[in-house]
């Protein structure tokens, strides 16, 4: 697969995730009044001036088809609840596009997921508004978002209580909770859709719904009901399958390597069930993901050709990949190779034909050793020394000084 | 000496003219990376800032001069232990100096007074081997200390805004625009963003000099 | 029998409380200028710094544990308080040449080399010294401070490995001039910061 091709399937993933989320936003609004298309307008437009104005700032083009940034402040919106006030969506919007993304580089590039940024940001800023619930068909002030408040079933089930909530109410999100993360039915045929578009992949959703599932089995913390009602309470009264199809299937920030993506999948699934448990904040799902992430590159290097789970390595090896021996993982490039071989007999033989003396030889070598000297030092970059190049530039340096 | 001169040497000493200035161009806080942990956590109003900010001007200047002059003979191992048991007994009565004076103010920042003993900033000159002068340490500590202290209290002052929409107590606005400046990972993004502003503002002086440099060499 | 169930079940819970709730990176701040000038420093390896982090943490806090009771018997009784960190560095320099005595016998001298650089800067810095002057302010039993040191560095070791699996990521050139180095980096762990404080929500305790 060329790059380009990979370019035009993750552009093809925005657009067609735009277009999953379109149902969702119709269901919400039918669910809680026309608000939720001001909170959805305004978070697109913040996301979309603040793509513009990094691309002046940076004096680049403005790349009219990155739509990561929008996807993401929908998504984000999707877990708020509507009565959100507006400054809290523009503000997290905005510091999620410049510093979540564009501080990182910008499109592609960005290690953590927006829309786990965006919610993590306004949930610890602003806990009481973004993770309150609206109770369905009650009326919502347009402007002001003054709503019918309500317990959600996430955080009825962290206070220890129990949500009655019938099971077909569950699946078409006519409870108290977020604008757009409760409708179960829409989210999963919305999932058969990017599966069968090939938009997102199966490993990462149902690894992590599988693991949500065996923890939420195996150790149910919703008491008075059976196991399978516990299950079913756990995944469906909270944003689960919303993270699954949304959230866990970014392309700049999961692994690409199938096996990695079932690891990631499990971690994802651990990680959250850990935060929903122990942590403080019922959208466990998000800071979760955060972390990671954090490990994405981990797993793919170990799972593609030449990782330890390919070859069988040796300890010191192995230790290589994790990273942690500096001067061992430095990769070794057909350049540096070059420079080697160079050093000892080509560049002294060249440099002195050149210029027919051991000092010219010398200030060659000195050029070489500095460059050598920076690719070690700089673990990351792949610089490389052609020894012509190093030769001609030296040549022109005499010829300005006049030898 | 004139304005060509000066910005000519600059331009040409670029490294050296960065080292000098240690409050702007050097600050140890957002160009060098140095107490971090202080910052990021106990300065997180403009009054902590201040019982952080004097206890470095009480520790770091006595502590150089002390270890340069005393020092001046020891291998690199000698001096790992030598500078911080140096800072450790100064900071012994530095702190219980604050206390007397402030009261349990400096107690109650913790271990975030203490750990400046260890601090790179205060001690990670035993790296080098170069030997300071007695007229140098002084100097550099007066400098480091400065750079310190302005970022310390630039930091605290913004964070409390931020976090409370006070400064030094008195309540400037009543909305809290950032509640999580009060935390720990609060004071990373709010650092960083101003390691970033400051890194701006250097590469502005540097063009800026440049620039000049330009301008004077074509009206010869 | 009741005793040692007791005291292993403080050392473990105690030894969580240190690597999530009060991770000495994430949520205390402790040693991350030491340790992003060591990720930046091909000298120091990564995973020699936290092993000997992870040993001196453990020998100086038994240290000061053992010790710091004996000031009460000396003329400077009344300010244990000022004392402390002179007695902590004491014990750090004390453990480091032991360790180094050691190992100069122990370990070849090639690997000796290679493990001084980071036996140096392992041996004293604001992680070690924190998490003792945390113990000892807080009161803690043997076990608990044993956990807590413990718990620490295995937090230490588990953040600096996030962080330079971060910077893999993070240095390139398509991050901002004005961004790269020490803004990305801290922005990065700003973010991994405020997921770990996510999950107990609990405030740094100073």
């Amino acid at each position: 697969m060329n790059k380009t091709s990979v370019k035009i399937r993750e552009q093809s993933h925005y657009d067609d995730m735009l277009l999953a989320l379109l149902p969702i936003i119709l269901c919400a609004c039918v669910m809680y009044s026309a608000r939720v298309l001001l909170v959805c307008v305004v978070a697109f437009l913040t996301a979309r001036i603040s793509d513009v104005a990094m691309a002046v700032i940076r004096k680049q083009e403005v790349d009219t088809s990155d739509k990561s940034s929008t996807v993401a402040a929908l998504v984000f919106c999707m877990m708020l609840p509507v009565s959100v006030p507006l400054y809290i969506v523009v503000v997290t919007v905005a510091v999620t596009v410049v510093l979540g993304k564009h501080a990182f580089g910008g499109k592609d590039v960005y290690p953590f997921s927006l829309a786990a940024l965006a919610m993590c940001f306004a949930a610890v800023n602003w806990p009481n508004q973004a993770l309150a619930a609206v109770t369905p068909l009650t009326k919502v002030s347009f402007w002001s978002g003054a709503a019918e408040s309500a317990l959600s079933g996430a955080s009825q089930i962290k206070a220890g209580g129990l949500p009655y909530v019938s099971t077909i109410n569950l699946l078409l999100g006519y409870h108290p909770g977020a604008m757009g993360s409760a409708f179960i039915l829409v989210i999963l045929s919305v999932a058969v859709f990017l599966l069968v578009g090939k938009r997102i992949t199966w490993h990462i959703p149902v690894s992590f719904l599988a693991t949500c599932a065996i923890i939420a089995i195996v150790f149910p913390r919703i008491y008075g009901v059976s196991r399978f009602d516990s299950l079913k309470l756990e995944l469906l009264s909270s944003a689960l399958i919303f993270y699954a199809v949304f959230m866990l299937n970014e392309p700049a920030t999961t692994p690409h390597n199938p096996k990695a993506k079932i690891v990631f999948g499990v971690l994802s699934g651990v990680l959250t069930m850990l935060f929903r448990y122990f942590g403080s904040y019922e959208i466990g799902g998000c800071f979760a993901l955060l972390l990671v992430n954090a490990t994405e590159g981990f797993w793919d290097r170990l799972f593609s050709a030449g990782g330890i789970f390919e070859n069988s390595r040796s300890f010191k090896a192995w230790i290589a990949q994790l990273g942690l021996n500096k001067k061992k993982a430095a990769p070794v490039t057909a350049g540096n190779v070059e420079i080697k071989k160079a050093k000892k007999s080509a560049a002294r033989k060249s440099a002195d034909k050149a210029a027919g003396s051991a000092d010219t030889g010398n200030q060659l070598l000195d050029i070489i050793s500095a460059a050598e000297d920076n690719i070690d030092q700089v673990e990351f970059t792949t610089r490389t020394i052609d020894v012509k190049q190093a030769l001609k530039e030296l040549e022109e340096k005499q010829k300005k000084e006049g030898r | 000496m004139d304005r060509k001169t000066k910005v000519n040497r600059e331009l040409a000493n670029w490294d050296d003219t960065v080292r000098r200035r240690k409050v702007l161009l050097s600050n140890p806080v957002f160009i060098k990376g140095l107490a971090l942990a202080p910052l990021s956590v106990a300065a997180t109003t403009l009054g902590n800032s201040l019982m952080l900010s004097i206890a470095v001007i009480l520790i770091l200047t006595p502590t150089r001069v002390i270890t340069s002059l005393i020092t001046r003979r020891m291998s690199v191992p000698l001096k790992t232990f030598f500078y911080p048991l140096t800072s450790a007994v100064v900071f012994g009565f530095a702190y219980y100096a604050m206390y007397k004076v402030f009261g349990t103010w400096p107690l109650n920042m913790g271990a975030y007074l203490p750990i400046l003993v260890v601090d790179p900033l205060i001690v990670k000159n035993f790296e080098k081997t170069r030997k300071e002068s007695f007229l140098y340490s002084i100097i550099n500590g007066l400098r480091n200390t400065a750079g310190f202290v302005m970022a310390c209290i630039l930091l605290g002052t913004i964070r409390e805004f931020l976090a409370y929409g006070s400064i030094g107590g008195l309540s400037i606005i009543s909305v809290k625009l950032l509640p999580m400046a009060r935390y720990s990972f609060g004071g990373f993004l709010i650092i960083g963003v101003m390691c970033a502003l400051w890194n701006m503002y250097v590469n502005i002086y540097h063009d800026k000099l440049k620039k000049e440099a330009a301008g004077y060499e074509l009206n010869g | 029998m009741s005793s040692m169930v007791n005291a292993i079940i403080s050392f473990f819970s105690y030894s969580v409380l240190a690597i999530g709730a009060q991770n000495v990176i994430f949520i205390r701040g402790l040693g991350l200028s030491g340790g992003l000038r060591m990720i930046n420093d091909p000298k120091k390896d990564t995973m020699y710094f936290c092993a000997f982090l992870t040993l001196f943490q453990m020998i100086n806090s038994l240290l000061v544990y053992f010790l710091r009771p004996l000031i009460g018997f000396t003329p400077f009784a009344r300010y244990t308080r000022f004392v402390t960190p002179v007695l902590i560095v004491v014990c750090c320099t004390v453990s480091y040449i032991l360790v180094v005595f050691v190992l100069s016998i122990a370990v070849q001298k090639s690997t000796f080399k290679r493990m001084i650089y980071s036996i140096t800067s392992a041996s004293i810095n604001s992680a070690i010294v924190g998490t003792i002057i945390f113990t000892t302010t807080l009161g803690l039993t043997l076990a608990e401070t044993i956990g807590f040191a413990f718990g620490s560095s295995v937090g230490y070791m588990l953040a600096m490995l996030l962080i330079i699996e971060g910077e893999r990521k993070i240095r390139h050139d398509l991050v901002p001039a004005n961004f790269r180095g020490l803004p990305i980096t801290l922005i990065y762990i700003s973010v991994l910061a405020m997921a770990v404080y996510a999950l107990t929500g609990h405030r740094v305790a100073l």
